[in-house]
């Protein structure tokens, strides 16, 4: 009930506020400035819509004008057509009515058309998000962005030759421009529309799943191996920020007249520096950098009237230099990534009869601190790699790798260093596949070859042979075209017969699973070379890491539903208790880069464990650490694997953390087991010995000792 | 024999445009090597090109013989568009290097936005064409039914880009300096450990790209008639960006043959009926390659080591 009241009178305040700047709006500005109003609310919303792409997820997306042509054409075109088609009818029942007054009324009757038109462009242009987003977001690097430009494009020409391709759709007016879209949008319209934008996003920025978005920023590859679906988040955040960059244009279509032309890349990467000027991944600067940066070019028209020879180009240059002039005197932008709160201003407003702010942290339960036992080790087989290859070019880096771990079993994995142990645990985790060999975990294959069921493989050829044949009809027709003779069937033939030919090398094998795929069925692991997410809060790090075990969806988060806080609440205080766990629950809020070195690797394991994994890899978690600590983590290590139920397989250089804690060690070298057994047999064995000293040894009993001493410290020192 | 003649002449003309791309794309992928990172501004130093072409054909060098012209101008241009990129890289680029991606695209937006406005205020805005004399007029070749026509023009600028590029695979490949750039885009710490001055060795980078791409402004408009203004930067300087990608970015064989067929294309679209959509072929082409190529034509994966 409270969570309702708050809401509708937060929708109270803003309702009141647009109506209140909507009567100033109409009654004192003039013309000139009211059209400059409109503009920011418009800038504001693809500006805010941008920042999910680039500065929640950090992605790089030149072409968001695209989708607000998307946009624009669709919602246009709804109302186009109904306008058209009632226009005429309101003129005659009317006679006496000025063209305003048919629209007034126009827009009383047909209240609905902008929000479902809105609704429909938005849709439209997710859709486009999502087509040119799943082939372009599966890479990593800049090639989002030469898509997304490429996609405004393509976009621009397509409308300008929209004739050609859909004669029906000529009302569009091609190259011209659209003529005949009712404008019935003003300035209720477009900030209602911009504080929709401004509050969903910043609900989803301060969710879960925001938090999720961020990882992929902050470190793409943590993000996997924590169970964020890196590909699927990306693309979802492509896909929200083109609705709502379809709803400005809708928006847009509605207020102003347009072309493809206005859709231009000058105008995309407008939006990108609006953002990158407020700080990307802040909304409050994406906001800011939006008003001043569409109020700038305007104001700087004003010179025209002091300066007479003062040229457009001027207007230009002057914008040029202050961009550079910004970049570098403040690159991370005005806001950095941080938020200026408007939560407090807004709570102390509707705060009623003493009634507290519910972000107050629940209680957390201090960690139980058991004694260790010795943990039972079940007979149940949880781990099985099986004659595991890897090969690197001509390097093989894993060779013929057998291990098997027992549920509940704390194995070490030890080796000189480029034995391949970081390797194999890369194996393990999805982030590299097996050449050869298979790995099954908890009895699921997991990694290894998969070939495709006859059927399938059959229907994915075909499906091939169709795209080349379709692409083979394209380049024919335009040769036809172009050389005057006709080549189409020949080509289709040659691309078809190219598809046949090889056909039997392509599509054997499924592609293997991703690393967040291990980490949902129970994998996690820490970093040899931390990677933590830097620019977030400890508790942030953690939390991300309880991402995959999620109730909630999107819609929860930007709507932050009462599923949503719950959620929220319970995995910061899972979050929260880990933390207290290893030590760190004082530091919950400072940024995870602040921390020392030891406490880092303690946070990744506190990280790893929130997604709650069956099997965790520790990826030399002593380095770096001081005597004492490595004490206590020892103790750690045995504390959670009691706790919760795990099974642990441990890479480390510090034999006394291995021989002190392992019930088994595996001995790595030139990518082959050389070794097995319990610490008090690998201590003794020549061959690990000859392979961390590097010769053959023989030598009596004592003398054994003494060089198992001396080898111990040539492995501490590596 | 029509559309053999025809295909032929297609042939040549993409060639020919081709070749202009590729030059404007070796630098691109070049200062991608060295500092990952797109600099936008390198078609505006394109199109600057094309203007000193102007300047010096139809002003400093008016009464000297087409020769000396075409030789004298292809120097001015390359030497004065080299001067920009350095001076470019050494005032807007360098400061900012260490500041992150988008910082570096931004400013060099700005840059762009900077040059192609500077350009319209100082050249005004109306489109020019200029003509080195004795070079326009076009000439047959005749293989027996086989008639195809030429101009010198397509000759030279063709010649002079295999020129070009054969001398930056030489510096590249083989002196020292390039070697030093090879090893800043491999690893640019590492090369500084080895004593290599990486900030000369950029200056370098952007030295030897701008003055290509300064010779490609001479060389596509000096010989051709074509018009050209002050805005032409951004859309062409897109073009050859997309040419290198789809060779693979960061390497110059592959910016060369992505430029070869980013002009092929162009041909023969233009040539069809379809060539209302010629500027949306090229991303097509380039989506398509990216999705079964991520990496490019010559490209080489890399896989990110954890």
């Amino acid at each position: 009930m409270r969570r309702l009241g708050k809401r509708t009178a937060g929708i109270l305040f803003f309702a009141l506020i647009i109506f209140g700047f909507n009567y100033a709006h109409g009654s004192y500005l003039m013309p000139y400035a009211q059209d400059i109003v409109l503009q920011c609310g418009i800038a504001i919303i693809l500006a805010v819509s941008l920042n999910i792409v680039n500065g929640f997820t950090g992605q790089f997306s030149i072409g968001h004008a695209g989708f607000m042509a998307v946009g624009a054409y669709t919602g246009g075109s709804l109302s186009y057509l109904i306008w058209q088609s009632v226009k005429e009818g309101l003129e005659k029942a009317n006679p006496g009515w000025s063209s305003e007054q048919v629209l007034q009324a126009f827009s009383t009757t047909y209240w609905w058309l902008l929000p479902v038109g809105m609704l429909i462009s938005g849709l439209t242009a997710s859709l486009f998000g999502y087509i040119v987003g799943v082939p372009s977001l599966r890479l990593r690097g800049d090639y989002l962005a030469i898509v997304t430009l490429g996609l405004g494009e393509i976009i621009r020409v397509l409308f300008e030759n929209i004739k050609t391709i859909i004669p029906a759709a000529e009302f569009m007016g091609g190259s011209m421009g659209f003529f005949g879209i009712p404008k019935i949008a003003g300035f209720i319209a477009v900030y209602a529309t911009a504080v929709l934008v401004i509050v969903l996003t910043r609900n989803l920025k301060f969710s879960l799943h925001g938090l999720a978005y961020q990882s992929i920023r902050e470190d793409e590859v943590a993000s996997d191996a924590m169970g964020v679906n890196t590909t699927g988040v990306k693309i979802a955040a492509f896909a929200l920020g083109a609705f709502f960059a379809g709803m400005g244009g809708a928006l847009y279509a509605h207020i102003y007249f347009f072309s493809p032309k206005s859709f231009n890349f000058m105008l995309s990467i407008n939006y990108v520096v609006m953002i990158v000027l407020g700080g990307t991944g802040s909304i409050t600067g994406a906001t800011i950098a939006a008003l001043v940066l569409t109020v700038i070019p305007e104001a700087l028209k004003g010179f025209k009237d002091y300066i007479p020879d003062f040229k457009d180009e001027y207007r230009m240059l002057i914008y040029a230099l202050l961009l550079i002039l910004m970049m570098l005197l403040r690159p991370q932008g005005v806001f950095g990534m941080s938020e200026l709160s408007l939560a407090g201003i807004r709570r102390r407003l509707l705060r009623r009869g003493g009634e507290q702010p519910s972000d107050s942290v629940p209680e957390v339960p201090s960690a139980p601190s058991p004694q260790p036992e010795k943990a039972e080790v079940s007979p149940e087989e949880i781990v099985r790699v099986e004659k595991c290859c890897k090969v690197f070019g001509g390097l093989t880096a894993v060779n013929n790798f057998d291990i098997s771990l027992k549920k509940g079993e704390l194995v070490g994995l030890i080796g000189p260093n480029g034995a391949g142990k970081t390797t194999v645990f890369n194996l393990l985790t999805g982030v590299y596949e097996p050449t050869t060999g298979c790995f099954r975990f908890d009895g699921k294959m997991m990694a290894g070859v998969r070939p495709y069921p006859p059927l399938q493989r059959i229907a994915l050829l075909a499906m091939d042979t169709v795209l080349l044949g379709l692409s083979g009809w394209l380049v024919g027709y335009i040769m036809s075209t172009s050389i005057k003779a006709n080549v189409t069937w020949a080509a289709v033939a040659i691309a078809v017969l190219i598809s046949l030919i090889t056909a039997p090398k392509r599509r054997i094998n499924r592609a293997g699973y991703r690393p967040f795929q291990f980490a949902e069925r129970g994998i996690a692991r820490t970093f040899q070379n931390i990677r933590l997410f830097p620019d977030l809060t400890v508790l942030q790090n953690v939390m991300i890491g309880s991402y995959i075990r999620r109730k909630t969806n999107l819609f929860d988060a930007l709507f932050r539903t009462a599923r949503m806080e719950h959620e929220d609440a319970q995995i910061e205080a899972r979050a929260l208790s880990l933390l207290a766990r290893f030590g760190l629950d004082k530091v919950a809020h400072e940024k995870a880069t602040s921390l020392s070195y030891g406490a880092q690797r303690r946070l990744e394991i506190a990280r790893a464990l929130a997604t709650n994994p069956k099997l965790l890899l520790l990826d030399e978690p002593a380095a770096g650490m001081n005597p004492q600590e490595k004490q206590d983590l020892m103790e750690d290590i045995l504390h959670i694997r009691q706790e919760f139920g795990l099974t642990i397989l441990l890479i480390e250089h510090d034999m006394t953390v291995v021989m002190g804690i392992c019930e088994r060690i595996y001995v790595l070298d030139y990518g082959e087991i050389i070794a097995e057994g319990t610490p008090e047999e690998i201590r003794r064995d020549p061959r690990v010995i000859a392979a961390y000293l590097g010769e053959e040894i023989t030598t009596t009993d004592d003398k054994e000792a003494s060089t198992g001493v001396r080898a111990e410290q040539s492995m501490e020192g590596a | 024999m029509e559309a053999l003649q025809l295909f032929l002449q297609q042939l040549i003309n993409g060639i020919q445009i081709g070749s202009v791309y590729a030059l404007i794309a070796v630098g691109y992928t070049m200062v991608y090597g060295v500092l990952r990172f797109i600099n936008f501004a390198h078609g505006d130093v394109y199109m600057l090109g094309a203007y000193f072409g102007l300047f010096a054909v139809t002003g400093l060098l008016a009464n000297q013989t087409p020769l000396v012209q075409g030789l004298a101008g292809l120097l001015i241009c390359m030497a004065a568009c080299g001067a920009i990129g350095v001076l470019i890289e050494r005032a807007a680029y360098r400061p900012i290097r260490k500041s992150g991606r988008l910082a570096a695209l931004i400013t060099a937006i700005g840059v762009s936005f900077l040059l192609s406005n500077g350009a319209q205020a100082l050249f005004e805005a109306r489109p020019r064409a200029y003509i080195i004399s004795g070079i326009g007029d076009p000439f047959k070749l005749n293989f027996g039914a086989l008639q195809l026509i030429l101009d010198k023009g397509q000759l030279i600028i063709l010649l002079a880009a295999i020129v070009l590029t054969l001398l930056l695979v030489y510096i590249v490949r083989f002196t020292t300096v390039g070697k030093a750039i090879r090893a800043v885009s491999f690893d640019r710490e590492a090369a500084s450990l080895m004593g290599i001055n990486t900030d000369t060795v950029i200056t370098l980078t952007f030295l030897i790209g701008s003055s290509l791409a300064g010779a490609a402004g001479l060389l596509s408009y000096g010989l051709t008639r074509n018009n050209f203004d002050p805005l032409l930067g951004v859309a062409l300087g897109l073009k050859a960006f997309i040419a290198a990608v789809l060779g693979g970015i960061g390497n110059i064989a592959g910016a060369v043959l992505g430029g070869l067929l980013m002009g092929l294309a162009e041909a023969f679209v233009g040539g069809s009926e379809l060539s209302p959509f010629r500027d949306a072929f090229a991303f097509l082409i380039l989506i398509s390659v990216l999705m079964f190529r991520p990496a490019g034509i010559l490209g080489k994966n890399v896989v990110e080591k954890v």
